[in-house]
């Protein structure tokens, strides 16, 4: 059996860097499987639609399983390294973190440029909420392991 | 789909085990473990929830395709919590002292394995696709 570190605080972490590999995961399964995640302009009849746009936003979403499965995966492995207290937590840390703040300030320049972001929309909109929680979420958590992983580096 | 989907886990299981079992890759503490391994893990999760529910669930607008990573990924973190739970609590298995993979520490295996699960999910529904 190997064992685990002591300290709370990095426990808390690898619990959190897990968390948010499963979320990641769980907000595709739930594109693919449902309406849930997905703004509701994408299910507007087709007379009510700015043209084009839901067109846009899947190819876009598109894009993003593989580089989404990468980042939760260099997380979740990061968090496995911070619950033993090895030091290759770090390595996959920062990593992940990189990938998270790129693919958050990719979804925030998108969304920004398409008027996502406005109070109207986003009151009336389950999809765009989500949206506006997971960038927040990419932003902040991947500053914070940034930093933390950064410091562990240094020893 | 759903039962090729285990059906395919299930071999793969079998495979896996017999391959881990020639080579001295790791140990169960109770030959049946490795079993509940096989028919449980590989066969309910992996096949059944993991590549049934997600290849069975897309609606047509989806390719199976471009549900593939999000298959890889939902298989390699069950995974990944699958080896970290037995390595740091359950004990059900243990790794031997041959390297895997060219790795030697134990949690370097087990981090390893962990996201080598994500392949067994996407086999599943690839292999079941063709198959039906």
């Amino acid at each position: 059996m190997i064992v685990s570190t002591r300290n709370a605080a990095d426990r808390a972490h690898a619990i959190a860097l897990f968390a948010t590999g499963a979320l990641t995961c769980l907000y595709w399964v739930l594109f693919f499987l449902t309406n849930l995640t997905r703004p509701d302009f994408t299910s507007w009849p087709e007379s009510a639609r700015t043209p084009a746009l839901p067109a846009v936003y899947d190819g876009f979403e598109s894009a993003f399983p593989a580089a989404d499965a990468f980042t939760g995966l260099c997380l979740a492995v990061a968090g496995l390294y911070l619950w033993a207290g090895d030091r290759l937590a770090a390595l996959f840390g920062l990593v992940g973190a990189g990938a998270l703040l790129f693919l958050g300030l990719i979804d925030i320049q998108f969304n920004v440029l398409h008027g996502f972001y406005a109070p109207e929309r986003l009151a009336n909109d389950t999809g765009l909420s989500i949206e506006l929680i997971i960038n927040i979420g990419c932003l902040t958590f991947g500053v914070f392991t940034a930093l933390r992983m950064w410091s562990k580096l240094k020893g | 789909m759903l039962g090729y989907c285990i059906g395919v886990a299930i071999i793969q299981g079998v495979a896996a085990e017999a391959l881990a079992a020639a080579l001295g890759l790791w140990r169960y503490r109770q030959p049946v473990l490795a079993v509940a391994n096989i028919v449980l893990m590989f066969g309910v999760v992996q096949g059944g929830l993991i590549a049934g529910g997600l290849s069975g669930g897309i609606n047509a607008a989806h390719a199976l395709g471009a549900v593939t990573p999000v298959m890889f990924m939902a298989g390699a973190l069950v995974g990944l919590g699958y080896e970290g739970l037995n390595s740091f609590a359950l004990d059900a298995w243990t790794w031997s002292e041959r390297p895997l993979l060219g790795l030697k520490r134990p949690i370097d295996k087990a981090a390893a394995v962990g996201v080598l699960w994500g392949l067994v999910p996407v086999t599943a529904a690839l292999a079941a696709s063709f198959a039906r």
